[in-house]
């Protein structure tokens, strides 16, 4: 259990990885529609994640109105992979252990 | 957000039913199977000569510029109401591996078809046409509603079936291909502007970040 990575297996925040994990790039609006957090709190997830370096941050406009683009950098990628896989196995160790 | 661990596989299929939220890809696609449709009762109205050989040379170019134009009518429609609405994304782009077996899927689709055609005189298949397109285009449905747990698709594939199987009794050889094209393109775009109608009313202009 303590190899898994904690900046990604805290919920609010593995939620978001996963969404980012299934698309290229997404904006803000999107991830708050499918995450369900407020806008406070995802951006406070947001920013942790930026620190690690597991999510590229790109604010820019469409037209006159602001969009903050976001993508999960390579490292991320491979840690939510690595996560994914750790949890894999544990779920299937606990399994047979049943 | 609860404390309860997230499922990831329903996170991950995210994307495919988003692509699916507006209507936008059933309307484009009923309305390219109306043009289907619509081209080819027109070519065999038309009285035989130069107009009806010159029009019928045009008719592969509109079928493979049809889907290329809805495909990116589907993009620019999106980014005018979908994103501002309700977010946007951007699909990953597959892999070569994906590609290629896409690519060899289509090849041995368009062989089958020709081969179906060539064929069809001789073994009277064509009465047979309909039925046989209303069953694939049904199985479409199915897989796509499972694929990205759209149960409207399975309402589209049920009448799908139903449409290649009444247009088959009807015994109009290959006639009743053109009238399923119309039939299918105006239930897919009818249920297309159906569900644009209700994501516009769930989602008003304005609600960007």
């Amino acid at each position: 259990m303590n190899d898994l990575d904690r900046l990604i297996h805290e919920p609010a925040r593995l939620v978001v990885v996963a969404l980012l994990h299934s698309v290229q790039q997404a904006d803000f609006l999107w991830l708050l529609r499918e995450s369900g957090l407020t806008k406070g709190n995802l951006s406070s997830h947001l920013a942790k994640l930026e620190e690690g370096g597991y999510i590229k941050v790109e604010k820019t406009f469409r037209g006159k109105i602001p969009l903050t683009l976001l993508e999960l950098t390579p490292p991320g990628r491979a840690a939510f992979e690595s996560y994914r896989k750790s949890m894999t196995g544990l779920l299937s160790k606990g399994g047979t252990r049943r | 957000m609860t404390g309860q661990y997230p499922n990831l596989s329903d996170l991950q299929s995210r994307p495919l039913r988003y692509w699916n939220i507006d209507g936008l890809p059933e309307l484009m696609m009923g309305l390219v199977w109306i043009l289907w449709g619509g081209s080819f009762i027109l070519g065999e109205s038309l009285p035989k000569g130069t107009a009806r050989n010159v029009f019928w040379m045009f008719i592969p170019a509109i079928l493979c510029l049809s889907g290329v134009a809805s495909n990116w009518a589907v993009k620019r429609l999106k980014e005018r109401i979908t994103y501002p609405r309700a977010g946007f994304i951007e699909m990953k782009q597959p892999g070569g591996a994906l590609r290629l077996a896409t690519a060899a899927v289509a090849m041995v689709s368009a062989a089958a078809l020709a081969a179906l055609v060539v064929r069809a005189r001789a073994a009277g298949i064509q009465t047979m046409i309909s039925p046989i397109f209303g069953v694939l285009v049904s199985l479409a449905f199915l897989v796509a509603s499972v694929r990205m747990k759209a149960p409207h698709y399975l309402a589209l594939a049920g009448l799908s079936l139903a449409l290649g199987l009444a247009f088959g009794a009807f015994q109009l050889g290959w006639e009743s291909l053109n009238y399923l094209f119309l039939a299918l393109g105006a239930v897919c775009s009818l249920a297309g502007a159906i569900r644009l109608a209700l994501f516009l009313k769930r989602h008003p202009a304005g609600a960007a970040e």
